[in-house]
């Protein structure tokens, strides 16, 4: 075990750097502030304070962006669950759940169950990172074009299980975010499709429809009640969840986790991606996945641990062949090479204290996001207890600056005004909000890389079961989408049968 | 319409200078608050560290800091417009790229080369052709002669169809009778990651998007598209030396509004050039594997024209333009 | 969700039925409108590539099945023997003001606009106190004050913490 030699030289050295470990500190609590706070991303987080490690150490500066990100990470579950603001695309997921927890007054364990499970998946992330980044490298090389397809449409497929109620209004709204998507810029042509002259759809403006489809249509509401009540979810409850409770979610972290840190390591999919994936799987090896979507806790702790899962996750290609894993990690690659150090094999040659040093920093990190966050959390309840009065107005006020602090601009906010009044009158009539914002998420990845895929192989469609991994996700995903109507035929015909022995009885 | 801002203008122009007692708003005193500097694609990537670099070097050179602002979307023409419809009071400039010289040619924007004035040339680039170490070609002859041997078999990654990575290619094509498939990733790096993963045979991206893949022996260079070999590669031949008049770069610079007032202009030029040749500067792109280009404002025009020319005729033969 | 289970009581499954009935028309326009839309996208010009169009000619092509599959299904409802016909008039405690939440995104898209122009501060201590009033705290001094705060907490951590710059109003550049 040479590599626990040098973590515990590391962590030798990470002692005798108080600059350091402070900086860890104050980056892990920004990074929460950031992820709390709607519009603004890790990736974001990560960029502005890119800046401030140009004159710092090596070491103090990569590991205070590096709480910027784990705790950018953490930090949009906060105010998912609380609010129903999903800080990070991430949190999308953890809303689902998570909001629905605080509604029934769970709020406390709901967050408690978050930040338990953030830390345990980034933690064992981290470890992972540590001891088998070689082995796990080479997955990131595998993945051609048409494996991204197929995890795409894997991602897709997921849509089914957050559909709630009724599957073909899951899917509208699935394939109307999808139609969606494909306004902007052409991915292989270059031109706009769909943007009616905007230069500012040339991009899809994704984040602005995440945060009106979620929040300000909660928010408008929330207006329609009278708001000098109190919050009806007042009640936080205990934080910390019960052991004997939290060792029933045990299996489903760790495996949310395994799917972190395998997705975080591919590159160009992010935890957001993990974080949905996690839930579907949560669900799907569930005893009572009738429960999801309703308020069920151990989706919570999937998509936390998943998401969190994907920081080691995405480290890991980064660090060991300069490739970076998702988002945020391509903006710690330029900070590395900032301070003169070149990612890739030769890094863990050449520098192998150092990474070490960083490895045992970010250990660190993680623990003092664990204990901040659960610091935090009983402070953080009492916005519940706020009367909806200013509440609802503040929180609209947050979504308006959390918008225009993405790209600066005017017009997203006008996105994010427009689909909260269409997420507004989506809730009105019991279409869910979450397909559209996975399938932002999804689409643009699904149609690139299957164009893409196209032209790698020269215009034939035989990468779609030649090539093992595309066509072990696409099995996968054919049995996600039909899953839940096979399960409703299932029912229908358990129930018949026992209709039939019920009149038989009679009879 | 416009007697309304102009009389809300005036109002505010009486306002501001009762607030500063006094104090003129003369371009001597420039600048009196934070210079904007726009830059148009994502924090984190190359055109960005290059701004942020050159304004944390600027703090010494100028009484105000300057403030990045990452405008991004439509491979820059979202930034890029948000420069030209600036007020041009030089409060609100920005990191302009070659993508000023081609943008414009294939309609997707509204302005043209002529829109920017340009302050200083930082930083330029260009294209490298990169195949994998154990690709059975070592030299730039042997390649092209398999993809001669091949049309369209040569699979070559760029950064997006229409973007500098993949002109290059084509240039090379058209200068050398060849065809290469063209792959369009998102962006340099994923092209770069397609390369090692062995799912493409070539990349025309930068020697700097690379370097660190060439240390660790998995990528190797055969030509840049350069008028002089590189700092660090010299063992590889520009393809000037292999009879192929090309040269591809991509640059970075600060540009600012074309009415930008004259004595802003030089104020902002002369601070430009002290931080470009501030050893703190050299040292960042020195770090970042970027090269020190910088050029004054009227030769970085000089320069900006003849990419603008040059992609112009190009994008026109290859039916990119509009 | 939540309405589903208040509407089921009410008996008011048909104007549902018939309200799906409008969005399934609706989505199945904007389909059929991006399939003329994109019919106009030029080519790519790559010899491999399936074209622009396809994606959303797919996406559109599904999203027209499962509106007519939605479409379907709530005329057949509407068409079951009714149980209950009359509508009762809703017996819950508190009838929702839908005149509160059109109020506040008429006044939300009102201060966008006026933000272009007053800028970030001024804009949202309005907004933050007009809509408190508008949902029942009606003081005359502390609506002002805490919109002030929350205004002044926003622009501190946005502009001042996270470098953030926030609208300063063309007015007042």
């Amino acid at each position: 075990m040479q590599e626990l030699d040098l973590l515990m030289n590391g962590f030798a050295a990470l002692l005798h750097q108080p600059f350091a470990l402070l900086l860890s500190v104050v980056g892990v609590a920004v990074g929460i502030v950031i992820g709390a706070m709607p519009g603004l991303t890790a990736t974001m987080g990560v960029a502005i304070l890119l800046p401030f490690t140009f004159g710092m150490d090596p070491v103090s500066g990569l590991l205070m962006i590096s709480g910027v990100f784990f705790g950018g990470i953490y930090g949009g579950s906060i105010t998912a669950i609380l609010l129903k603001i999903p800080g990070t695309p991430a949190a999308a997921a953890t809303a689902i759940d998570g909001f629905e927890l605080t509604r029934q007054g769970k709020a406390g364990i709901a967050l408690g169950t978050a930040t338990f499970s953030s830390f345990i998946g980034g933690t064992l992330s981290i470890i992972v990172l540590v001891f088998m980044a070689p082995l796990l490298a080479s997955v990131a090389l595998e993945f051609s074009a048409s494996e991204t397809f197929a995890l795409a449409v894997f991602g897709l497929s997921i849509i089914a299980s957050i559909s709630g109620e009724s599957l073909v209004k899951g899917l509208i709204a699935g394939f109307v975010g999808l139609l969606i998507s494909t306004v902007g810029l052409d991915p292989m042509g270059g031109f706009p499709r769909f943007t009616g002259g905007f230069t500012e759809l040339m991009s899809v403006p994704f984040i602005p429809v995440m945060i009106g489809l979620f929040a300000a249509a909660e928010a408008f509401k929330a207006m329609e009640e009278s708001g000098v009540l109190k919050n009806k979810a007042a009640a936080l409850g205990r934080i910390i969840p019960p052991w004997s409770s939290y060792k029933r979610m045990l299996g489903t972290v760790l495996r949310s986790t395994g799917l972190g840190i395998f997705i975080g390591a591919i590159p160009g999919a992010g935890a957001d991606i993990a974080a949905f994936v996690s839930y579907n799987e949560a669900k799907r090896f569930s005893k009572t996945p009738e429960n999801f979507g309703k308020g069920e806790l151990s989706a919570v702790a999937a998509c936390e641990s998943g998401a969190n899962g994907c920081t080691g996750g995405a480290l890991l290609p980064m660090l060991t062949l300069g490739i970076p894993g998702d988002a945020v990690t391509a903006v710690m690659l330029g900070a590395l090479t900032l301070q003169g150090l070149q990612p890739g094999p030769l890094l863990f040659k050449e520098h192998s204290d150092l990474v070490f040093t960083l490895f045992a920093g970010m250990l660190f990190c993680y623990v003092v996001m664990l204990i901040m966050g659960l610091g935090c959390l009983r402070f953080m309840g009492k916005i519940l207890q706020m009367p909806k009065s200013i509440l609802t107005p503040a929180i609209l006020a947050l979504c308006v600056v959390g918008t225009y602090a993405i790209n600066n601009s005017m017009f997203d906010i006008g996105i994010m005004l427009i689909a909260g009044v269409i997420g507004y009158f989506m809730q009105k009539w019991d279409f869910p909000p979450s397909p559209i914002v996975l399938a932002l998420i999804m689409g643009p990845m699904a149609e690139s890389s299957f164009r893409r895929a196209l032209s790698l192989s020269s215009g034939s469609y035989d990468f779609l079961y030649t090539r093992p991994i595309t066509a072990a996700f696409l099995l996968i995903a054919l049995s996600t989408l039909f899953y839940p109507v096979f399960r409703r035929y299932q029912k229908k015909r358990q129930q018949r049968g026992l209709q039939l022995a019920a009149e038989n009885g009679a009879a | 319409m416009k007697s309304q801002k102009l009389i809300a203008r005036l109002l505010t122009a009486v306002c501001a200078s009762s607030l500063l007692l006094g104090a003129s708003a003369h371009a001597a005193d420039y600048p009196t608050k934070q210079v904007e500097v726009i830059v148009p694609f994502a924090a984190g990537g190359g055109t960005d560290l290059v701004t942020r670099a050159f304004a944390d070097a600027a703090k010494k050179y100028l009484p105000k800091p300057m403030g990045v602002v990452n405008k991004t979307g439509g491979g820059g023409a979202v930034g890029l417009s948000e420069i030209v419809t600036a007020r041009p009071d030089g409060y609100k400039i920005g990191t302009g790229t070659v993508e000023i010289a081609m943008l414009p040619h294939m309609g997707l924007v509204q302005f043209t080369t002529d829109d920017f004035t340009p302050i200083a040339r930082l930083n330029a680039e260009p294209s490298a052709i990169s195949v994998k170490a154990d690709a059975p070609w070592n030299s730039y002859e042997e390649f092209m002669a398999y993809a001669k041997a091949n049309p369209g078999k040569v699979r070559i990654g760029n950064s997006g169809t229409g973007a500098i990575w993949h002109l290059a290619a084509e240039a090379l094509a058209d200068k050398t009778g060849t065809k290469f498939n063209h792959i369009p990733y998102d962006g340099a790096n994923p092209a770069v990651t397609a390369l090692l993963g062995g799912h493409i045979e070539a990349v025309t991206v930068s020697p700097a998007e690379v370097v660190s893949h060439v240390a660790a022996g998995k990528i190797k260079l055969l030509a840049v598209m350069a008028d002089q070999r590189q700092a660090g590669f010299d063992k590889v031949p520009t393809l000037k030396e292999k009879g192929v008049d090309l040269t591809i770069m991509t640059w970075r610079g600060i540009v600012a509004p074309k009415k930008t007032p004259k004595d802003v202009q030089e104020a902002l030029r002369a601070a430009a050039k002290k931080t470009a040749e501030d050893p703190a500067f050299k040292e960042s792109l020195a770090k970042m594997n970027l090269s020190h280009a910088y050029l004054d404002g009227p030769a970085f025009k000089v320069a900006m024209d003849k990419d603008n020319a040059f992609f112009k005729a190009l994008m026109t033969k290859l039916g990119i333009a509009k | 969700m939540t309405h589903s289970q208040k509407s089921a009581g009410t008996g008011n499954t048909d104007r549902s039925a018939r309200m799906e009935i409008i969005i399934g028309g609706l989505v199945l326009l904007l389909a059929i409108a991006a399939i003329v839309f994109s019919r106009k996208f030029p080519s790519t010009g790559l010899a491999t590539d399936i074209g622009s169009a396809r994606f959303p000619l797919v996406y559109s092509c599904a999203l027209i099945v499962l509106c007519a599959v939605l479409i379907a299904r709530n005329l057949a409802k509407l068409k079951q023997p009714k149980t209950e016909a009359v509508t009762e008039p809703d017996a819950e405690a508190e009838v929702p003001n839908y005149r509160r939440t059109a109020i506040g995104i008429a006044v939300s898209a009102l201060s966008l606009f006026a933000m272009q122009y007053l800028g970030y501060a001024l804009v949202t201590a309005g907004y933050l106190s007009f809509l408190m009033w508008l949902l029942g705290m009606k003081h005359k001094a502390w609506n002002p004050l805490l919109a002030i705060v929350i205004t002044a907490l926003l622009y501190f951590t946005f502009s001042t913490g996270l470098n953030v710059p926030l609208p300063v109003g063309s007015l007042f550049e």
